[in-house]
């Protein structure tokens, strides 16, 4: 079918679940919300306010109309206002979304490091003293509630051993590097400023580390169990037979194909990700969006959790659209559709 | 005779299983001499594509093991005792080997040109050649689509660009061979490699293989369950039951003159063009298990001409006119 | 095709006993269950401090002989909470799961065995709901009905239920073309009573092994939810919560938040095992002989 044709009709097979998703998000913010009008204006607003707000969003038309001008405002940018910070909330996500975008890629980064050559060596040699104890470490980790890992590696590094700042994404006593991307580390890359290259890493470890270890355990039961179904096949047989040494017939021959089971799940992966991000960036207070989530829960703040609602679920649907446009790059069986 | 391609004696090996050992190759002699195809026939459990597997250490080592004293003498050196390492130096350039189910042997994510290419990549790095200048790319590619013509892919530019799912059964059979022969072996086992193809397929790769022969001078060890196939391809046939080697002989006299009871019986269970009045004969009873094989001669449970000294102790092979051997105590 | 075939089970129990970790997994989700159900029955009685009486001379003590686990910073038991507050992981679990389970899995296997518009709308449906990260979206519907350990259950259910659909659907469309179902209708039993009577308590199995690896899922998920704050409110010993209310004193009192989480953990921990142990042994492919 062609690669193009086939990434189209995913893009479009999405329209459909977008609509669904912000008529959820609506129907949460409207409908099942006792009191709409007082929930976006704020608790401490005034009566005044509330009903400028009921105005402003239309809160006393039929349902249908609501909706309509709810997507009107989510397509136009205007995602509503935090009544706790009074600002828009779409300013406060784009504006703490790259330091959640750092922490996921510096944790998958290392997830997959370890994860997958674990995996590999696990399957391997199945059934072998390693294998048990990879399995057991890994779904431990997949059992571990997020907070107890950023707990644990908080007081160990930051209040014991004193080796590790203990929240923050940056040191206030530094200049912050030249803003580029947004992203610290590549940014300061960038520019060449070790200094702020030193203090973004030192900084991003433990939450790093934290969220990595939470999801390593997940891509080492993926990589296992897709590389057990590999090694299985006659096409590993030929590679053998061909004269390969083991060590290609493993990685090159093997792997590849065990990738693609793998790259499916990591939309799954990914919200597994965001999940324990939230808990994680709220410990060690990252400016993220996981953070801002939780802090606009414990604020009350509607708007805001329902701008957070939509912007990860957003993310995994990108993600989920990825995932299915990598596998078919990965496995060209599929885009014969 | 000269000196054989590839040698195997007292090959022994079993698998340990959860229902017990299976004894699948019980002390087996062959072999394959240069420019010639040797067939080994037999029917489904009687071992030969274990044996296949065994020349090349390609049965998966932790169930199954090669017994002591086991030889397979291949250039000078016992394959039998090398390391997983050494093994692999031999497999592709010195014996290749194809399968049965080609649908599932090639490899879905690499086109056929690349995987074709590491067969030619490999043989070129391990030549000793005074300039060891490494080809480009394209004159790798130059090679790849000659081994794609040696198997009479016309097309070949188009057909390297392919991935596996994209060709017809005779084709990835095909390719198969030409990614088994670009490494040059001198030894080529086939097992059974026509026998998931239709029959007018069939007889194109057969024919096509005949031709290889010729051409290129690679022996070519054949395994199938067919006589037909066999009779069609092979200079020798071994006829296999129960893990033993239990007739050997040219192909014109096998069929002509079968000495083994199994041959024998093998052999009137098919059905002839020329006559088609006659009866056929089944072979009673059936494979015997191989976990608990009988005493003495396998066959002897299924043998209408069995003896006292049968139940006792297995016959061995003996070379009873030039070229024809048999294991029967008839004999 | 009975469901509870009495060799099938000496074999599934067979292979239970021979995987260690599960049996490990088992004993210890026996222990906290049984716990669960004494400290339901009992309430105060049994545990060494009221879980609620707080003590100004008594906050922040590390754990020692008098207090297992350590006093929080108002004073009060930290281990009389945590086995105070075992029932309501326990409760969040059981309701969710169960209840997804019933409806999810009714609406499903209904979906799949009629197919056509109902099985789109179902899977379109549960397309959207599945699109959202699940934490997410427990948390959207929590703050917006606001917090409670009701609500809290609530919104898991929300979230909850579109897997158990999924699964029961496809498991229906695997029943759904074999020749006992034809029999069935060709017996003129209507669709609702075939799927009652037939579809049902066939796709019961995997529906309930599946449920026993989720029961982890949803403590979980749950425990984060508590931990945010939309949960059981205070001072009610929910074990997520406590981990919350600890953080500020993480440097000086660790036991306040790390034990409590620790025990989360090992409930999860010991779900995953038997579940997965459970699983293994109801897959044809992995049981030997």
């Amino acid at each position: 079918m062609g690669l193009l044709k086939f990434c189209l009709k995913r893009i479009i097979s999405i329209i459909p679940v977008l609509i669904g998703v912000t008529l959820l998000t609506f129907l949460i913010s409207r409908v099942v919300v006792p009191n709409p009008a007082r929930a976006w204006a704020g608790l401490k607003a005034s009566q005044a306010t509330v009903q400028a707000i009921a105005i402003r969003y239309h809160l006393h038309d039929p349902l249908y109309l609501q909706y309509y001008y709810y997507l009107r405002d989510l397509l136009s940018g205007d995602w509503g206002t935090s009544p706790v910070n009074s600002q828009p909330v779409l300013d406060n996500l784009t504006a703490f979304f790259p330091a959640t975008l750092e922490l996921a890629i510096v944790a998958i980064i290392i997830a997959a490091a370890l994860g997958i050559p674990l995996g590999v060596y696990a399957a391997v040699h199945q059934d072998k003293g390693i294998d048990h104890a990879a399995r057991l470490f890994s779904l431990g980790t997949y059992c571990a509630p997020p907070f107890l890992m950023a707990l644990l590696m908080q007081l160990i590094f930051s209040y014991w051993f004193r080796i590790l700042p203990s929240g923050g994404r940056f040191s206030p006593l530094y200049p912050l590097p030249h803003k580029i991307t947004g992203l610290l580390i590549l940014d300061s890359i960038l520019s060449g400023n070790l200094q702020a290259l030193g203090i973004a890493l030192i900084h991003i470890s433990l939450p790093a580390l934290s969220l990595a270890l939470l999801t390593f355990g997940l891509i080492t039961r993926l990589t296992r169990s897709s590389m057990l179904e590999v090694l299985r096949q006659d096409y590993v047989r030929t590679a053998r037979a061909k004269g390969l040494v083991e060590r290609v017939v493993i990685f090159k021959h093997a792997l590849r194909n065990g990738l693609t089971s793998i790259v499916t799940v990591m939309a799954l992966l990914f919200a597994f990700m965001l999940s324990g991000a939230i808990v994680i960036e709220y410990i060690f207070n990252w400016p993220g969006i996981g953070r801002y989530a939780v802090q606009s829960i414990l604020s009350l703040d509607l708007p805001a959790v329902m701008g957070t609602t939509l912007v990860f679920t957003l993310i995994i649907i990108s993600v989920n659209l990825l995932a299915d446009i990598a596998y078919a790059v990965l496995d060209p069986r599929i885009r014969l559709d | 005779m000269s000196e054989p391609l590839l040698s195997i004696e007292n090959v022994r090996l079993e698998f340990n299983t959860e229902q017990g050992t299976v004894h699948a190759l019980r002390g087996v002699d062959l072999s394959v001499g240069k420019n010639e195809v040797v067939g080994l026939v037999g029917e489904s459990g009687c071992g030969k594509t274990v044996l296949g597997l065994a020349v090349l250490g390609l049965n998966p080592m932790p169930p199954a093991r090669l017994l002591d004293g086991s030889q397979i003498l291949f250039q000078g050196r016992n394959l039998a005792e090398l390391t997983p390492h050494e093994l692999a130096l031999v497999r592709g350039t010195g014996i290749s080997m194809i399968f049965q189910e080609p649908a599932t042997s090639l490899n879905p994510v690499f086109t056929i040109g690349d995987q074709i290419s590491e067969s030619i990549r490999l043989r070129i790095q391990r030549q000793r050649n005074e300039d060891k200048s490494t080809p480009s790319s394209s004159e790798i590619d130059e090679q790849v689509y000659e081994a794609l013509r040696l198997v009479r892919i016309a097309d070949p530019e188009r057909i390297a660009r392919r991935y596996p799912h994209e060709l017809s059964g005779g084709m990835k059979q095909r390719a198969m061979i030409a990614m088994a022969m670009a490494a040059k072996p001198s030894l080529l086992i086939a097992d059974e490699p026509t026998t998931a193809l239709d029959v007018t397929i069939q007889a194109q790769i057969l024919r096509l293989m005949r031709d290889l022969m010729n051409e290129v001078k690679t022996s070519i060890l054949f395994i199938t369950h067919d006589l037909g196939v066999i009779a069609e391809i092979a200079d020798r046939v071994a006829v296999m039951y129960a893990g033993h080697i239990v007739e050997e002989a040219p192909v014109g006299q096998l069929f002509a003159e079968p000495l083994h009871p199994y041959t024998q019986g093998l052999l009137a269970s098919l059905p002839r063009l020329s006559d088609l009045d006659r009866e056929i004969k089944q072979l009673p009873g059936s494979v015997p298990d191989a976990i608990n094989p009988p005493s003495g001669c396998s066959f002897h449970p299924r043998c209408e001409f069995a003896r006292e000294e049968c139940r006792t102790e297995s016959p061995k092979l003996k070379e009873l006119k030039v070229g024809h051997k048999v294991a029967c105590y008839l004999y | 095709m009975s469901l509870f075939d009495k060799t099938e089970l000496r074999l599934t129990g067979v292979y239970l006993l021979r995987n260690k970790l599960s049996l490990a997994g088992g004993a210890i989700v026996a222990a906290y269950l049984a716990l669960t159900v004494v400290v339901t029955l009992t309430g105060k009685f049994l545990l060494p401090y009221d879980p609620y009486v707080q003590n100004f001379a008594q906050t922040l003590l590390p754990p020692n002989s008098a207090h297992f686990f350590g006093t929080d910073d108002l004073g009060r038991d930290i281990f009389s909470r945590v086995i105070a507050g075992a029932p309501i992981e326990a409760q969040i679990a059981f309701v969710v799961v169960l209840i997804s389970l019933a409806f999810g899995g009714s609406l499903g296997a209904f979906a799949g065995y009629l197919g056509g518009m109902a099985e789109e709308l179902l899977m379109r449906i549960t397309d959207v709901f599945l699109s959202f990260p699940a934490l997410v979206l427990a948390m959207a519907v929590a703050i917006a009905i606001g917090p409670g350990l009701t609500n809290s259950m609530m919104a898991l259910l929300v979230v909850w239920w579109p897997w158990y659909a999924r699964i029961a659907r496809g498991e229906a469309l695997a029943i759904k073309n074999s020749q006992y179902m034809e029999a069935a209708h060709a017996a003129g039993l209507r669709d609702v009573q075939i799927v009652v009577r037939h579809v049902l308590p066939n796709i019961l199995m995997p529906l309930l092994v599946y449920a026993t690896l989720d029961i982890s899922n949803v403590i979980l998920t749950g425990s984060i939810l508590s931990f945010i704050g939309l949960g059981a409110q205070p001072p009610q010993p929910e074990w997520g919560r406590m981990v919350f209310d600890g953080q500020d004193y993480l440097s000086g009192a660790w036991w306040m938040s790390v034990l409590p989480a620790l025990a989360i953990f090992v409930v999860v921990l010991a779900f995953s095992l038997f579940g997965d142990g459970l699983r293994d042994a109801f897959d044809p492919k992995l049981r030997r002989r």
